[in-house]
Protein backbone atom coordinates (compact mmCIF):
# COMPACT_ATOMS: atom_id res chain seq x y z
CA UNK A 1 0.00 0.00 0.00
CA UNK A 2 1.43 3.31 -1.04
CA UNK A 3 2.47 5.98 1.93
CA UNK A 4 -0.70 8.07 0.51
CA UNK A 5 -3.01 6.12 0.61
CA UNK A 6 -2.12 4.46 4.39
CA UNK A 7 -2.23 8.44 5.54
CA UNK A 8 -5.83 8.29 3.90
CA UNK A 9 -7.37 5.68 5.56
CA UNK A 10 -5.62 6.74 8.71
CA UNK A 11 -7.58 9.58 8.29
CA UNK A 12 -10.46 8.11 7.53
CA UNK A 13 -9.97 6.05 11.01
CA UNK A 14 -9.41 9.44 12.87
CA UNK A 15 -12.74 11.33 10.95
CA UNK A 16 -14.81 8.37 11.74
CA UNK A 17 -13.85 8.41 15.24
CA UNK A 18 -14.19 12.02 16.16
CA UNK A 19 -16.69 13.18 13.36
CA UNK A 20 -20.28 12.93 15.61
CA UNK A 21 -18.65 14.23 18.64
CA UNK A 22 -17.10 17.01 16.97
CA UNK A 23 -20.63 17.87 14.81
CA UNK A 24 -22.32 17.50 18.16
CA UNK A 25 -20.06 20.22 19.81
CA UNK A 26 -20.09 22.63 17.04
CA UNK A 27 -23.93 22.09 16.66
CA UNK A 28 -24.31 23.06 20.72
CA UNK A 29 -21.63 26.18 20.22
CA UNK A 30 -23.15 27.86 16.98
CA UNK A 31 -26.36 26.78 17.10
CA UNK A 32 -26.55 25.86 13.72
CA UNK A 33 -26.38 22.51 11.65
CA UNK A 34 -25.43 23.96 8.78
CA UNK A 35 -22.15 25.57 10.10
CA UNK A 36 -21.43 22.66 12.62
CA UNK A 37 -20.70 20.40 9.17
CA UNK A 38 -18.38 23.91 8.04
CA UNK A 39 -17.25 24.08 10.87
CA UNK A 40 -16.16 20.39 11.10
CA UNK A 41 -14.81 20.26 7.59
CA UNK A 42 -12.57 22.79 8.25
CA UNK A 43 -11.53 20.82 11.07
CA UNK A 44 -10.61 18.40 9.51
CA UNK A 45 -9.14 19.91 6.37
CA UNK A 46 -6.37 21.67 9.22
CA UNK A 47 -5.71 18.74 10.67
CA UNK A 48 -4.26 17.62 7.12
CA UNK A 49 -2.76 21.09 7.03
CA UNK A 50 -1.05 20.95 10.18
CA UNK A 51 -1.08 17.75 11.47
CA UNK A 52 2.94 16.44 10.96
CA UNK A 53 2.33 12.99 13.18
CA UNK A 54 0.51 10.15 12.15
CA UNK A 55 -2.88 9.85 12.16
CA UNK A 56 -3.87 8.09 15.14
CA UNK A 57 -7.09 8.35 17.86
CA UNK A 58 -6.20 9.13 21.15
CA UNK A 59 -6.09 12.34 23.71
CA UNK A 60 -3.81 14.35 21.89
CA UNK A 61 -5.67 14.29 18.59
CA UNK A 62 -8.72 14.83 20.19
CA UNK A 63 -7.87 17.36 22.21
CA UNK A 64 -6.40 19.26 19.21
CA UNK A 65 -9.67 18.44 16.98
CA UNK A 66 -11.75 19.95 20.08
CA UNK A 67 -9.28 22.78 20.05
CA UNK A 68 -9.57 23.47 16.43
CA UNK A 69 -13.34 23.05 16.52
CA UNK A 70 -13.60 25.32 19.83
CA UNK A 71 -11.86 28.12 17.35
CA UNK A 72 -13.43 27.38 13.99
CA UNK A 73 -17.16 28.06 16.35
CA UNK A 74 -15.95 31.16 18.26
CA UNK A 75 -14.88 32.80 14.66
CA UNK A 76 -17.97 31.97 13.48
CA UNK A 77 -20.30 33.28 16.27
CA UNK A 78 -18.62 36.88 16.36
CA UNK A 79 -19.09 36.77 12.26
CA UNK A 80 -22.83 36.09 13.02
CA UNK A 81 -22.90 38.13 15.97
CA UNK A 82 -21.15 41.26 13.91
CA UNK A 83 -23.79 40.47 10.28
CA UNK A 84 -27.21 40.45 12.81
CA UNK A 85 -26.11 43.85 14.42
CA UNK A 86 -25.57 45.31 11.39
CA UNK A 87 -28.75 43.56 10.09
CA UNK A 88 -30.38 45.12 13.19
CA UNK A 89 -31.35 41.41 14.26
CA UNK A 90 -29.34 40.83 17.36
CA UNK A 91 -32.04 42.14 19.57
CA UNK A 92 -34.92 40.48 18.21
CA UNK A 93 -32.34 36.78 18.23
CA UNK A 94 -31.74 37.08 21.49
CA UNK A 95 -35.87 37.77 22.00
CA UNK A 96 -36.45 34.64 20.47
CA UNK A 97 -33.36 32.57 22.46
CA UNK A 98 -35.12 33.78 25.80
CA UNK A 99 -38.55 32.62 24.97
CA UNK A 100 -39.12 29.24 26.50
CA UNK A 101 -41.56 27.84 23.96
CA UNK A 102 -39.06 28.09 20.86
CA UNK A 103 -37.29 25.35 21.14
CA UNK A 104 -40.22 23.02 22.71
CA UNK A 105 -40.20 19.88 20.76
CA UNK A 106 -41.88 16.31 21.41
CA UNK A 107 -40.40 14.00 23.90
CA UNK A 108 -38.70 16.96 25.28
CA UNK A 109 -39.26 17.11 29.22
CA UNK A 110 -39.98 20.48 30.79
CA UNK A 111 -36.90 20.40 32.89
CA UNK A 112 -34.87 19.70 30.11
CA UNK A 113 -36.22 22.44 28.03
CA UNK A 114 -36.01 24.82 31.52
CA UNK A 115 -32.21 23.62 31.50
CA UNK A 116 -31.65 24.54 27.82
CA UNK A 117 -32.94 27.72 27.98
CA UNK A 118 -31.83 29.07 30.86
CA UNK A 119 -27.89 27.85 29.18
CA UNK A 120 -29.01 30.50 26.57
CA UNK A 121 -28.99 33.24 29.08
CA UNK A 122 -25.71 33.00 29.39
CA UNK A 123 -22.82 34.76 27.35
CA UNK A 124 -21.32 32.78 24.92
CA UNK A 125 -18.10 32.43 27.04
CA UNK A 126 -20.06 30.46 29.93
CA UNK A 127 -22.29 28.56 27.20
CA UNK A 128 -19.07 27.00 25.93
CA UNK A 129 -17.69 25.80 29.40
CA UNK A 130 -20.61 24.37 30.65
CA UNK A 131 -21.13 22.70 27.11
CA UNK A 132 -17.86 21.36 27.80
CA UNK A 133 -17.95 20.57 31.12
CA UNK A 134 -21.76 19.13 31.33
CA UNK A 135 -22.45 17.87 28.15
CA UNK A 136 -19.07 16.91 26.81
CA UNK A 137 -17.68 15.97 29.94
CA UNK A 138 -14.82 17.26 29.76
CA UNK A 139 -11.64 17.54 32.34
CA UNK A 140 -10.73 21.15 33.71
CA UNK A 141 -7.21 20.37 32.11
CA UNK A 142 -9.22 19.71 28.98
CA UNK A 143 -11.64 22.79 28.70
CA UNK A 144 -8.14 24.55 29.66
CA UNK A 145 -6.79 23.05 26.65
CA UNK A 146 -9.65 23.57 24.19
CA UNK A 147 -9.66 27.07 24.88
CA UNK A 148 -6.66 28.34 26.36
CA UNK A 149 -8.10 29.18 29.38
CA UNK A 150 -6.21 28.40 32.70
CA UNK A 151 -7.51 25.72 34.91
CA UNK A 152 -8.34 28.34 37.60
CA UNK A 153 -10.36 30.66 35.11
CA UNK A 154 -12.25 27.52 34.12
CA UNK A 155 -13.37 26.60 37.45
CA UNK A 156 -13.80 30.38 38.12
CA UNK A 157 -15.96 30.56 35.13
CA UNK A 158 -18.24 27.85 35.49
CA UNK A 159 -18.92 28.02 39.31
CA UNK A 160 -20.81 31.37 38.68
CA UNK A 161 -22.35 29.88 35.32
CA UNK A 162 -23.57 27.55 37.60
CA UNK A 163 -24.95 29.92 39.98
CA UNK A 164 -26.47 31.68 37.15
CA UNK A 165 -28.30 28.52 35.36
CA UNK A 166 -29.23 27.56 39.22
CA UNK A 167 -31.17 31.25 39.22
CA UNK A 168 -32.28 31.30 36.01
CA UNK A 169 -33.91 27.33 35.86
CA UNK A 170 -35.86 28.92 38.64
CA UNK A 171 -37.02 31.84 37.78
CA UNK A 172 -38.42 30.27 34.22
CA UNK A 173 -40.00 27.41 36.42
CA UNK A 174 -42.06 29.55 38.20
CA UNK A 175 -42.85 31.81 35.21
CA UNK A 176 -43.89 28.77 33.76
CA UNK A 177 -46.31 27.70 36.54
CA UNK A 178 -47.80 31.21 36.89
CA UNK A 179 -47.58 30.78 32.92
CA UNK B 1 -29.21 31.38 47.43
CA UNK B 2 -29.08 31.98 51.10
CA UNK B 3 -25.33 33.00 52.06
CA UNK B 4 -26.07 33.44 55.37
CA UNK B 5 -27.64 29.98 56.22
CA UNK B 6 -25.07 28.94 58.15
CA UNK B 7 -26.23 30.62 61.00
CA UNK B 8 -29.72 28.05 60.55
CA UNK B 9 -27.34 25.23 59.83
CA UNK B 10 -26.80 22.89 62.97
CA UNK B 11 -23.46 24.20 64.57
CA UNK B 12 -21.09 21.35 64.87
CA UNK B 13 -19.13 21.06 67.84
CA UNK B 14 -16.36 19.45 66.88
CA UNK B 15 -13.42 21.83 66.34
CA UNK B 16 -12.32 20.01 63.07
CA UNK B 17 -10.88 21.52 59.79
CA UNK B 18 -13.56 20.64 58.06
CA UNK B 19 -16.78 21.86 60.50
CA UNK B 20 -15.23 25.33 60.45
CA UNK B 21 -15.05 26.01 56.69
CA UNK B 22 -17.76 28.78 56.25
CA UNK B 23 -20.83 27.92 53.79
CA UNK B 24 -19.63 30.75 51.50
CA UNK B 25 -16.45 29.12 50.89
CA UNK B 26 -18.46 25.91 50.16
CA UNK B 27 -20.35 27.22 47.75
CA UNK B 28 -17.50 28.44 45.93
CA UNK B 29 -15.65 25.05 45.64
CA UNK B 30 -18.91 23.19 45.51
CA UNK B 31 -19.13 22.75 41.49
CA UNK B 32 -15.72 21.54 41.76
CA UNK B 33 -15.89 19.40 44.20
CA UNK B 34 -18.93 17.88 42.28
CA UNK B 35 -16.91 17.62 38.84
CA UNK B 36 -14.07 15.43 40.90
CA UNK B 37 -11.81 18.40 39.68
CA UNK B 38 -10.44 19.04 43.47
CA UNK B 39 -7.35 17.19 45.61
CA UNK B 40 -8.28 14.33 48.05
CA UNK B 41 -7.45 16.62 51.46
CA UNK B 42 -10.12 19.20 50.62
CA UNK B 43 -12.37 17.27 48.89
CA UNK B 44 -12.75 15.35 52.21
CA UNK B 45 -13.10 18.80 54.33
CA UNK B 46 -16.25 19.66 51.51
CA UNK B 47 -17.62 16.35 52.38
CA UNK B 48 -17.53 16.46 55.98
CA UNK B 49 -19.06 20.30 55.75
CA UNK B 50 -21.70 18.41 53.70
CA UNK B 51 -22.36 15.99 56.26
CA UNK B 52 -23.36 18.62 58.77
CA UNK B 53 -24.53 21.02 56.89
CA UNK B 54 -28.35 20.92 55.70
CA UNK B 55 -27.90 23.88 53.45
CA UNK B 56 -25.30 23.69 51.87
CA UNK B 57 -26.68 19.84 51.06
CA UNK B 58 -29.90 21.39 49.61
CA UNK B 59 -27.40 23.98 47.31
CA UNK B 60 -25.21 20.78 45.99
CA UNK B 61 -28.79 19.15 45.49
CA UNK B 62 -30.08 21.91 43.15
CA UNK B 63 -26.60 22.17 41.50
CA UNK B 64 -26.78 18.30 40.75
CA UNK B 65 -30.94 18.71 39.49
CA UNK B 66 -29.15 21.41 37.20
CA UNK B 67 -26.94 19.31 35.61
CA UNK B 68 -28.86 16.47 35.58
CA UNK B 69 -31.28 18.87 33.55
CA UNK B 70 -28.68 19.86 31.26
CA UNK B 71 -27.27 16.42 30.56
CA UNK B 72 -30.82 15.03 29.74
CA UNK B 73 -31.92 17.40 27.07
CA UNK B 74 -28.40 16.92 25.40
CA UNK B 75 -29.48 13.28 25.09
CA UNK B 76 -32.86 14.11 24.72
CA UNK B 77 -32.47 17.02 22.24
CA UNK B 78 -31.98 15.07 18.73
CA UNK B 79 -28.39 15.51 16.80
CA UNK B 80 -29.17 17.21 12.82
CA UNK B 81 -26.31 14.69 11.49
CA UNK B 82 -23.84 12.44 12.83
CA UNK B 83 -21.82 12.41 10.20
CA UNK B 84 -20.08 15.10 7.64
CA UNK B 85 -21.60 15.31 4.17
CA UNK B 86 -20.01 13.31 1.61
CA UNK B 87 -19.15 16.42 -0.22
CA UNK B 88 -17.13 17.46 3.08
CA UNK B 89 -15.45 14.69 3.51
CA UNK B 90 -14.55 14.51 -0.05
CA UNK B 91 -13.27 17.92 -0.06
CA UNK B 92 -11.01 17.00 3.60
CA UNK B 93 -9.88 14.11 1.49
CA UNK B 94 -8.65 15.96 -1.20
CA UNK B 95 -6.47 18.03 1.04
CA UNK B 96 -4.75 15.09 1.70
CA UNK B 97 -4.11 13.81 -1.75
CA UNK B 98 -3.65 17.29 -3.59
CA UNK B 99 -1.35 19.21 -0.75
CA UNK B 100 0.06 21.50 -3.10
CA UNK B 101 -3.19 22.47 -4.57
CA UNK B 102 -4.66 22.64 -1.17
CA UNK B 103 -1.36 24.91 -0.05
CA UNK B 104 -2.83 27.13 -3.09
CA UNK B 105 -6.72 27.43 -1.96
CA UNK B 106 -5.46 27.93 1.40
CA UNK B 107 -3.08 30.82 0.42
CA UNK B 108 -5.37 31.82 -2.77
CA UNK B 109 -4.35 35.77 -1.73
CA UNK B 110 -0.61 35.16 -1.82
CA UNK B 111 -1.24 33.57 -4.64
CA UNK B 112 -3.33 35.84 -6.71
CA UNK B 113 -1.00 38.52 -5.69
CA UNK B 114 2.15 36.47 -7.09
CA UNK B 115 0.61 35.22 -10.54
CA UNK B 116 -0.34 39.30 -11.25
CA UNK B 117 2.89 40.47 -10.04
CA UNK B 118 4.72 37.69 -12.74
CA UNK B 119 2.20 38.56 -15.07
CA UNK B 120 3.16 42.59 -14.75
CA UNK B 121 6.90 41.72 -14.94
CA UNK B 122 6.18 39.44 -18.25
CA UNK B 123 4.12 42.64 -19.50
CA UNK B 124 7.23 44.75 -18.59
CA UNK B 125 9.43 42.30 -19.78
CA UNK B 126 7.90 41.63 -23.30
CA UNK B 127 7.23 45.40 -23.88
CA UNK B 128 11.37 46.48 -23.10
CA UNK B 129 12.41 43.86 -25.53
CA UNK B 130 10.00 44.85 -28.43
CA UNK B 131 11.15 48.67 -27.50
CA UNK B 132 14.48 47.41 -28.14
CA UNK B 133 14.07 45.21 -31.12
CA UNK B 134 11.84 48.05 -33.42
CA UNK B 135 15.07 49.98 -34.69
CA UNK B 136 17.25 46.99 -35.84
CA UNK B 137 14.28 45.65 -38.04
CA UNK B 138 14.40 48.79 -39.74
CA UNK B 139 17.63 48.81 -40.57
CA UNK B 140 18.85 47.20 -43.83
CA UNK B 141 15.60 47.27 -45.35
CA UNK B 142 16.16 48.20 -48.95
CA UNK B 143 13.25 50.80 -50.01
CA UNK B 144 12.82 51.98 -53.42
CA UNK B 145 10.42 54.24 -54.68
CA UNK B 146 9.99 54.49 -58.16
CA UNK B 147 12.96 53.29 -59.49
CA UNK B 148 12.51 52.61 -62.97
CA UNK B 149 9.22 54.56 -63.71
CA UNK B 150 10.67 58.31 -63.91
CA UNK B 151 12.07 58.83 -67.72
CA UNK B 152 15.26 60.44 -67.99
CA UNK B 153 16.47 60.06 -64.03
CA UNK B 154 19.81 59.13 -64.04
CA UNK B 155 19.54 54.99 -63.72
CA UNK B 156 15.92 54.90 -64.51
CA UNK B 157 15.02 52.59 -67.30
CA UNK B 158 11.69 52.65 -68.98
CA UNK B 159 9.73 49.23 -68.59
CA UNK B 160 9.60 46.80 -71.66
CA UNK B 161 6.36 46.91 -73.19
CA UNK B 162 4.68 43.88 -73.43
CA UNK B 163 4.30 42.73 -77.13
Amino acid sequence: MKSADRRLDALERVMSVYETQLLRYAGRIASNPSAAQDIVQETFVRLVRKWHAPFEPGPAISSWLYRVAHNCAVDFIRRESRASVLHGKHAEQQEAAADPEIDRKDGLSDRAILAMNALKTLNDREQQLVVLKVMEEKSYREISEITGLSTGNVGYILHHAMKKLAVAISRMGDEHEQG
Amino acid sequence: MNMNRDSNAPKPESPEPALRLQCAEIENVLFDYMSHEMGEARALLVREHLRHCPGCRVTAAGMQETVEALRKASREIPQEAEHLSDERRSRVKWALLHPVLEWMVHHHAVVSILIAVAVLLGLVYSLRRAGERKPEDLTGIAITIGQGYVDGHEGGTQPEKSP
